[in-house]
């Protein structure tokens, strides 16, 4: 009997596995220390900055004294940081002390895609607010370009070190979230450009182009992966029982998926209920009810074991869901309203006749290009959902 | 030294004497090792928040493993998993080496954690924790919840069970 538990001692973490949450955790202690017992917190040191500025005896030094009431007026440095923008004097801090502290939490691929993603949402709505403000000047342009630049990358690097670790799904997920997340910003831009008075376009415009740009290379990236996958389909050792059995699988995923992101929006919209106008609500709810109705048509290719049918509808599903969220979120945070699409088509034909006249080339180009992208977002991948798991390192 | 300094020092031996054990423990419910390693550093962070927050840690193996418990029951809810050994085998799971040299006692890995976690909840965890851990009935009581008398009972079917499957 002893041999038989004796097997569990060999599970252990790999020594870069151990190494790495080693280092992860060292970063949060830094900036998480123990206050020392004899100080007591008196209700004005907001912040653990303070630590760094006492002496062996536990008494302030006077230069530190000012620098501590600067800094306790200003709420701390890094709670502060968190809702600066580009152009802010703490946005250096949001950017290389809080977004490094939780980069380094983030561990494992999952974690790793959602901050990445979330990170670049952040970019976009510093933008977004700044054009609100009247604030997009020229010279925060070209850093609100750099930083969405790395970001982009970071995204691409991920995505690329997914498929190369044989994580298509992984790769897959984040793949299609970036494209939701930068054609509904590519939406909001559109808009605040033409319903907000004082931005400049010039300014807008480079910035609409580099989304619109990482929008297609997101597209080019869907592409390639399923390439991938349906080459991994198709291989000799697959026989056609099997495919059909991972198709069915990988429907059913999605399907879960997407009806788990259907009721994390719904229990959002509720939540925010009160927050928002009815106009912007109701026009959540709208694109809610709208993924609600994929999924019901996705359910009637299933019982017709139409697999790969059905994981398209999941999937445009969980993306329509997720597009509902992030307007309402931004809506909200910006104070303006953002009608859908189909509303500004409603708006669009009971212009007036000069109006329509009036329509340049560069309108006619715009509307072509949201077709194309209509069109290319039906034909997103097939994530199948492998057989297996990652096997363990054991020593 | 500052008390920052002690608690820093005493938290990352914690870390070194344990990380292997509290990995393991998540491994084997979780079935996932990227999710074992995340809910291992967790565990490790929260440990560290309760300090942070001016407590003193009496027992920490017992406190770690406390920890552990209940984010594993917390993720188990959010993600509503059912652990069955079917999705144990489906899902290709292989915590071991397998070691052919010791064919009479031998038991692969595989099946090692087949077994145990084909016992019933109430006694796969004393018995894990007794036997793979070398904790003692009192720890496990403190980690549990439940009297050490209770463990002891616990311990002792389960074990039974244990035999009993394996002869099979």
């Amino acid at each position: 009997m002893t041999n038989f538990f004796k097997q569990f001692k060999n599970i252990k973490l790999a020594d870069q596995e151990r190494t790495k949450i080693r280092a992860n955790l060292l970063a949060y202690l830094e900036n998480n220390p123990v206050r020392p017992l004899k100080i007591a917190r008196h209700n004005w040191q907001r912040s653990s900055i303070f630590s760094l500025f006492l002496t062996r005896e536990g008494t302030l030094t006077m230069p530190a004294l000012i620098i501590g009431l600067i800094i306790t007026l200003s709420g701390g440095i890094s709670a502060g940081a968190a809702g600066s923008l580009p152009g802010d004097l703490l946005h250096p801090i949001k950017i290389n002390v809080n977004e490094r502290v939780k980069a380094a939490l983030a561990v494992g691929s999952e974690a790793e895609a959602d901050l990445a993603l979330k990170l670049m949402d952040e970019r976009l709505q510093e933008t977004e607010q700044l054009a609100v403000k009247a604030d997009l000047k020229t010279e925060l342009v070209a850093k609100v370009d750099e930083r969405f630049t790395i970001q982009a990358d970071k995204l691409k690097g991920l995505i690329a070190r997914f498929e190369a670790e044989g994580k298509s799904e992984v790769a897959a997920k984040l793949s299609a979230n970036l494209n939701a997340l930068l054609k509904v910003h590519e939406q909001i831009l559109a808009q605040l450009r033409e319903k907000l008075a004082g931005i400049d376009p010039a300014n807008l415009d480079k910035i609409q182009t580099r989304i619109r740009a990482e929008i297609k290379n997101a597209e080019d990236i869907n592409v390639r992966v399923e390439t991938r996958v349906k080459a991994g389909d198709q291989s000799a050792t697959s026989t056609k029982p099997d495919i059909e059995h991972r198709a069915e699988a990988a429907a059913r995923a999605k399907l879960a998926a997407a009806e788990n992101k259907i009721a994390e929006v719904e229990r959002f919209l509720n939540a925010k209920k009160d927050q928002v106008t009815a106009e912007s609500w109701n026009r959540a709810s709208a694109k809610l009810d709208e993924a609600k109705n994929l999924v019901v048509q996705g359910q009637a290719k299933l019982e017709t074991k139409a697999f790969v049918e059905a994981f398209r509808l999941f999937q445009k599903a969980h993306v329509t869901a997720q597009a509902a969220k992030l307007h309402l979120l931004i809506e909200h945070r910006l104070e303006i309203n953002i009608p859908d699409r189909n509303e500004r088509d409603d708006r669009d034909e009971s212009k007036t006749e000069q109006k329509e006249l009036d329509r340049t080339d560069k309108d006619n180009h715009d509307e072509d290009d949201e077709d194309r992208n209509e069109k290319n977002s039906d034909n997103e991948l097939i994530e199948l959902k492998l057989n297996g798991k990652t096997k363990l390192e054991v020593r | 030294m500052d008390q920052d300094q002690m608690q820093k020092e005493k938290f990352l031996e914690s870390y070194d004497s344990y990380a292997d054990a509290i990995f393991r423990y998540c491994l084997i419910r979780v079935y996932d090792r990227e999710k074992a390693r995340d809910l291992t550093q967790d565990v490790f962070i929260r440990a560290w928040d309760y300090i942070v927050s001016g407590k003193e840690v009496e027992h920490w193996k017992a406190f770690l493993y406390r920890i552990a418990t209940n984010l594993i029951i917390d993720n188990a809810r959010r993600k509503h998993e059912l652990i069955s050994l079917e999705t144990l085998m489906e899902t290709g799971f292989d915590p071991g080496k397998d070691d052919r040299s010791h064919v009479d006692d031998y038991i692969d890995g595989q099946k090692a954690v087949a077994a145990i976690n084909d016992l019933g909840e109430i006694y796969r965890e004393p018995v894990y924790l007794r036997y793979v851990e070398d904790m003692s009935p009192a720890e496990i009581a403190e980690i549990t919840g439940v009297s050490e008398n209770v463990v002891s009972v616990r311990i002792h079917r389960g074990l039974y069970q244990l035999k009993r499957k394996l002869k099979q």
